[in-house]
Parts: C-alpha cells; sequence; structure tokens
C-alpha cells in the first residue's frame, strides 16, 4: 500500500531572527519551490546558522524544510533550535497507514531513556534531551487514534505508531 | 527525496585539534567512513545506492587518523592540528 504523507504541522516562524532575514528566506524558498517543480524534485530544506553570542559554541541551525504533497501543493514547516527557550523543533513526518499513524521525528544525540512522548486526544507531544539538547514538538494529527503510542529509538531517529480510533 | 544539508555541522577549533559534530539521524554506524584530503573533510553515510557524500572545508590543516565516535545519530570528528 501507497503510504500517504499527511500535513506535519503549520509553519511557525518563530526564530529570533531579524525580519528581513526571514523575509530574505522566503524569497529563498520561493525559488527553491519554483526550481523543485521544474525539476520535479518532492522534498527539500534549507539550512543557515543564528548567532546567539559570540561564543562559538552558541550558534544554532534553523531552517525550513518544503515537501511536495500529494495534491501538488508544498508544505513548509520550521525546524532547528528556537532561541528563546534553546529547545529545538525536530524534523517530523506523519504518515497515514491503513490501520495506524506513523510519526518519525528526527532527534540525533538525545539517549532513549530521555524521550517522552505523550497523546491528548488528536495532540501528540514529543519530548526529549537534556541540557544543552533538547527537542519538543507538538503535532496536530488530525486523524482520530486509540491507545497507547509505541516507541522506537534508534540512530537518533525516534518511530511512533498509533492506531487509528 | 531530500538534498542539502538538512542537519547541522558544526567545526569546533581547539587548541590542539579540530572538532567537527555532525548530525546524522538515521544512520547507521557502519555505513558511515571518515576520509581527510588536504584540508578536506569527506564524510560518506550510507551504502549501495544511497550513498550520501558531505564535503566540509576545514580550512586548517590536520594531520593522523580522524577519531570518530558515533552515538544517537551524532558523529564527533576528532582532527589533530599539523
Amino acid at each position: 500500500m501507497e503510504r500517504k504523507k499527511v500535513k506535519p504541522d503549520q509553519p511557525v516562524l518563530d526564530f529570533g531572527l531579524s525580519f528581513g532575514g526571514i523575509l530574505n528566506e522566503l524569497g529563498n524558498i520561493t525559488q527553491d519551490i519554483t526550481r523543485m517543480v521544474e525539476e520535479g524534485k518532492t522534498e527539500m530544506s534549507r539550512t543557515g546558522e543564528i548567532s546567539f553570542d559570540k561564543l562559538q559554541k552558541r550558534k544554532g541551525m534553523y531552517g525550513i524544510s518544503v515537501r511536495m504533497g500529494g495534491d501538488g501543493m508544498p508544505k513548509i514547516d520550521t525546524f532547528g533550535r528556537r532561541p528563546k527557550d534553546d529547545t529545538r523543533e525536530p524534523i517530523v513526518d506523519v504518515f497515514e497507514e491503513e490501520k495506524r499513524v506513523q510519526v518519525i521525528a528526527e532527534l540525533p544525540g538525545v539517549d532513549e531513556k530521555e524521550v517522552s512522548v505523550a497523546l491528548k486526544g488528536t495532540t501528540l507531544t514529543i519530548k526529549a534531551g537534556k541540557g544543552e539538547r533538547k527537542y519538543k514538538k507538538e503535532i496536530e494529527l488530525e486523524i482520530p487514534v486509540k491507545g497507547e503510542p509505541k516507541t522506537q529509538y534508534k540512530n537518533g531517529i525516534l518511530e511512533i505508531n498509533i492506531e487509528k480510533g | 527525496m531530500r538534498f542539502g544539508f538538512h542537519s547541522g555541522v558544526d567545526i569546533f577549533n581547539e587548541a590542539d585539534r579540530l572538532q567537527v559534530i555532525a548530525e546524522m539521524p538515521g544512520v547507521k554506524e557502519d555505513e558511515i567512513s571518515v576520509v581527510v584530503q588536504g584540508l578536506t573533510l569527506n564524510i560518506d553515510t550510507g551504502e549501495g545506492e544511497r550513498k550520501v557524500r558531505q564535503s566540509i572545508n576545514l580550512g586548517i590543516p590536520v594531520k593522523g587518523i580522524p577519531r570518530t565516535h558515533y552515538r544517537n545519530g551524532i558523529l564527533e570528528i576528532n582532527l589533530p592540528k599539523a
């Protein structure tokens, strides 16, 4: 069965970037989308670096990913570190399958025991890590689900399977 | 299909070495190979048709064999300065 891709999230541009920086990025994204259509690509991402202070170790990655949905509409999502609380927003993919919803999150650098997944209604919250490397993401699944989410973490990738309600 | 850097690479210039921290979630440890050619660090990941190379310009001469450590999707490379 072909896996159906579900809109993972609403784009939230809450980086501590200057407004001009964000507008620049959006300008680039527009060009990227045009190029994706021309080249027939379905997914891409663009990242950059923000400095929070003069210490090199405090540099953070941020990025915007664009995926072409099956309906031909580009879907824009953000990932990276949010400077205000030092928590990063991981890249998350949501797949709707016949009997379950599968969520794949990229959480490099955390220990398995530092990962927590909570489901409330159709809202899935992923929290992971401690200290300098923390992740948090809330995902609105928009699909009724039931039971406990089953999780598996390996090599920095968290896989969550939830039965459809 | 995904292209471009979607994961982060940081280079830290320490007194006696360069430390490269690369995020590569989903990569298996035995699929990683690290090679230095001149001032370029090549990190190859994946196998078969899914090989990916990330080339990083170090900017500083290094020597010896890179020491690598991989855990939970993070690759740490230590390169002694020449």
